[in-house]
């Protein structure tokens, strides 16, 4: 029985010294480097840290009456209100004629003076042939002799337009 | 320079006068302390600066909240435990997105050797910490490296002093095995 006691114990001992020789060992292990004065200036650091969150704190204060329900709320309703009342405005203008008249007007006089042009031309274009084959004389002539219609004549050109001829004699 | 209790520094902060200078007190007082904490959850010291910043914050715009039906240092232990597994969930997400883990990122950070000099054992140790999940990291980091009792460690986590013994032994237990088959 002794020699196991001994056994035992010596086993005991054995894991005691480790444990001892372990503690020993993690005692010492730090390792953990600093900069140099870093605890003289920490405290520093943390203070100027703690300075400039206050100055935030001061002006978020300041412009803090900007975030109040009780400003923006009515602000945001009139902005509102006053974009609804232009769009509205926008939307419903009644069409304007004194454009339309311009518009009108301009085209028709562009029209005319278009209109005078051809027939300006026209009656140059004409003269010009006159001019080549020497009918001037016989055209001369026509215009002097009887240019005008007889009765006969206009009351054929009146049914060719299937107009009534007795429309002509009633007032 | 008088020492100051923390209820007299609360107090000191009270006043509106004395908030700056009772503040710059607080923070000389706790600062290495917590960074520490910090630093071995998220072994990169850019994060941890991050982190410890924070947490200072959220005690200037909260200590006139400070009820005292704890410790001062209790308290701040809490922010500093709720600020940095914040920061490792979003951490996590962020190494998500690069097809990487956060441990792979902390282990990377101490190979660069820019904050880090420890040697190869350290190095190793360290890697099997960070191997812990992470509430168990926080109960052993606690106990062994800040040297808080259970009841302390059951304020701060509000977790039962026995599922913290447990919590201890088996990170312990990890730990070892992790070194010991390297």
């Amino acid at each position: 029985m002794k020699p196991k006691q001994n056994t035992n114990s010596q086993h005991i001992d054995q894991k005691e010294t480790e444990s001892v020789a372990f503690n020993a060992l993690l005692k010492n292990s730090v390792g953990f480097k600093v900069p140099d004065n870093y605890f003289d200036t920490l405290p520093h650091i943390i203070v100027d840290r703690i300075n400039q969150q206050n100055a935030e704190k001061t002006e978020r204060k300041r412009l803090g009456w900007i975030k109040a329900p009780v400003v923006w709320i009515p602000a945001l309703s009139l902005a509102c209100i006053a974009c609804i009342f232009t769009l509205a405005l926008h939307f419903n203008r009644a069409p304007q004629p004194q454009k339309i008249d311009e518009l009108t007007e301009l085209n028709l006089n562009y029209d005319c003076s278009y209109a005078e042009e051809a027939v300006l031309a026209e009656s140059l274009t004409i003269d010009k042939e006159l001019d080549k084959d020497g009918s001037q004389y016989l055209l001369s002539e026509a215009i002097t002799k009887d240019s005008d219609p007889s009765v006969q004549e206009m009351t054929d050109y009146l049914k060719e337009l299937d107009i009534d001829p007795e429309l002509l004699s009633q007032n | 320079m008088p020492e100051y209790s923390d209820i007299e520094l609360v107090n000191l902060f009270r006043d509106a006068n004395k908030r700056h200078f009772a503040f710059n007190l607080l923070v000389q007082k706790y600062q290495e302390k917590i960074y520490f904490f910090v630093r071995r959850m998220l072994v990169d010291h850019d994060d941890t600066n991050d982190v410890v910043q924070n947490i200072f914050i959220k005690l200037w715009n909260n200590l006139d909240t400070f009820r005292e039906d704890s410790k001062l240092f209790t308290w701040i232990y809490r922010i500093a435990v709720n600020e940095s597994l914040s920061f490792l969930r979003s951490k996590k997400l962020r190494s998500f997105l690069n097809f990487t883990t956060p441990e792979a990122l902390m282990v990377n950070s101490m190979a660069d050797g820019r904050y880090y000099d420890g040697d190869q054992i350290q190095k190793l140790l360290q890697e099997a910490i960070i191997r812990l999940p992470k509430k168990q990291q926080l109960v052993f980091n606690m106990k062994y490296f800040d040297g808080l009792t259970y009841e302390e460690m059951s304020d701060i986590l509000g977790t039962s002093v026995g599922a913290l013994k447990a919590s201890y032994h088996f990170a312990v237990k990890k730990i070892e095995t992790y070194v010991t088959q390297i």
